[in-house]
């Protein structure tokens, strides 16, 4: 407590009344708010870039009053840039040296692995940190303001930066009924199949080889996803990630050439920015027909095998657990939804791509 | 009677299929076959005995059918899913229905799947700096 009234002398900022006894959700918000005035006097500087993107039909404002974010996290975002003003979510991102923020104020045995503590990031005033990355978020749901600081921006690895702001996004959006699933999405003439599955278990290669095969690209490990009115699926990141080796087994030479090594050595991935080599193929957003899961055989030829809904739901499950129970509620709700509604399959996946790709697309045309 | 136990957990029935999670703990479990009918049964305000005397209709051992629904009730207490319910009476859906009838009996099982509160449950970090971040194992942190 006296820490937390330490720094918000220091910072010069809004006055916060603390009493020995604040809850954690009033510390969170008087927090956020302290950060959120630094973000509206950073945000206002003459370096600011600007852009806004369509993230599921409501206009996001991105505010990078460091040089180094915009030149990471802008990429990503590139396919929903749009001209549409009076953003509905005002995101201002900066880290040092460009500025600070205020010491954190929780106790260091409250961090969690998912970035979130509990109480900081239950309530209207969401706060999450990211020990790895050394992010932190806030998000102020009412006002529609957020926060977002990197303590040390030019170590950000690529796989962070192929799909920035997650946390963010996903609290913003799952206030809208839309999770950030850990999944990938490939649509043909409008109608699109959600890829789901462990880390590892072929989504990416299942989305690549669909590329590949001319279909369209909507993600390949993180999409927004809507059970109501109508299932729906978001694109929210241009970037595709693969291992390194298997870049040789896709034969497009735009995907080949568009592949950008890895940053850093513990990194195997490559990242493949569709909406660059491909950009016929980017689309945002298309109705969602079927879910399914890679399954990698080892035999030659491809097939669909129809699974109960309740194993879909498992799978779903198991990625959204860890997050604050206010948040995990609401994903499961959208996701019981989802699985009721469009059949699951295991895609049993053969060697050849092509036809794993060809057992997607006729998936798609299941009426 | 028993009730499931919100706001912390949630659940979701699917073709008999049930699907829990205990959003507090980070754990999930899932119930198939018998147990789901009990735990459908006892979610709609039915008593043990009223699931019981239903299931042993199937010419099974009362006395057995009746323990294995037991423990499965006592395992379903423990794990914080279910709790003692205040309320009286059966739910709008279950008044005046029949219970189901199962089409084959086997000892009802909730599996447990533990392998997320590994990553939700992160080792507390002692040593901070003067803002509150913590050390990492960064020499140029």
């Amino acid at each position: 407590m006296t820490q937390f009234t330490t720094w918000t002398r220091k910072a010069g900022l809004t006055a916060v009344t603390q009493t020995a006894d604040t809850p954690r959700q009033s510390k969170a918000e008087a927090f956020g708010k302290a950060v959120l005035d630094l973000a509206n006097c950073v945000g206002r500087g003459v370096n600011v870039e600007t852009t806004r993107i369509d993230l599921a039909g409501e206009v996001v404002e991105l505010r990078f009053a460091s040089a180094v974010l915009a030149r990471l996290f802008r990429p990503a975002f590139r396919h929903l840039t749009t001209s549409a003003t009076r953003p509905a979510l005002t995101i201002t991102l900066w880290g040092d040296p460009d500025s600070s923020v205020p010491a954190l104020p929780w106790s260091p045995d409250e961090y969690r692995a998912c970035g979130e503590m509990p109480g900081y990031s239950d309530g209207p005033c969401y706060l999450h940190l990211d020990v790895a990355m050394s992010a932190l978020t806030v998000v102020d749901l009412p006002s529609g303001y957020a926060a977002y600081w990197n303590r040390r921006p030019t170590r950000i690895p690529s796989y962070e930066y192929a799909a920035p702001l997650r946390a963010l996004i996903h609290r913003w959006s799952i206030n809208r009924g839309m999770p950030l699933l850990h999944a990938g999405a490939v649509a043909r003439d409008g109608r699109a199949a959600l890829i789901i599955g462990d880390k590892g278990s072929g989504k990416s290669t299942t989305a690549l080889s669909c590329v590949a095969a001319g279909l369209s690209y909507l993600a390949d490990d993180r999409c927004l996803v809507a059970a109501k009115p109508d299932p729906r699926v978001y694109s929210v990141y241009s970037c595709a990630k693969i291992f390194v080796p298997e870049i040789a087994r896709f034969p497009v030479a735009a995907l080949q050439a568009a592949a950008r090594a890895p940053t850093n050595a513990s990194d195997f991935k490559a990242l493949v920015y569709i909406d660059q080599a491909t950009p016929q193929q980017m689309i945002r957003t298309a109705s969602l027909c079927c879910i399914m899961a890679p399954r990698p055989t080892g035999a030659s030829r491809s097939r669909l095998v129809r699974r109960p809904p309740a194993e879909a739901l498992r799978l779903l499950v198991a990625d959204m657990l860890g997050k604050s129970p206010v948040t995990a509620a609401r994903s499961f709700e959208t996701i019981r939804d989802l699985v009721r509604r469009i059949p699951f399959f295991h895609l049993e996946a053969g060697t050849d791509l092509g036809e794993v790709a060809e057992t997607v697309r006729n998936a798609l045309e299941l009426r | 009677m028993f009730e499931i136990n919100e706001p912390s957990v949630v659940s979701e029935t699917i073709d008999g299929d049930v699907v829990i999670i205990n959003l507090a703990l980070g754990t999930y479990f899932s119930i198939r076959g018998t147990g789901g009918h009990v735990w459908e049964a006892l979610l709609s305000g039915r008593d043990l005995q009223e699931i019981t005397r239903c299931i042993d209709h199937m010419g099974l051992g009362a006395d057995d059918v009746a323990r294995d629904i037991e423990r499965f009730v006592e395992t379903l207490v423990a794990e914080g899913l279910l709790r003692s319910s205040t309320k009286t009476g059966r739910s709008n859906a279950a008044a005046g229905d029949p219970l189901p009838r199962l089409e084959a009996y086997e000892a009802p099982v909730l599996e447990k799947f533990t392998d997320m509160k590994e990553l939700l449950l992160l080792d507390p970090i002692h040593d901070v700096d003067e803002k509150g971040w913590p050390h990492g194992s960064d020499p140029d942190r």
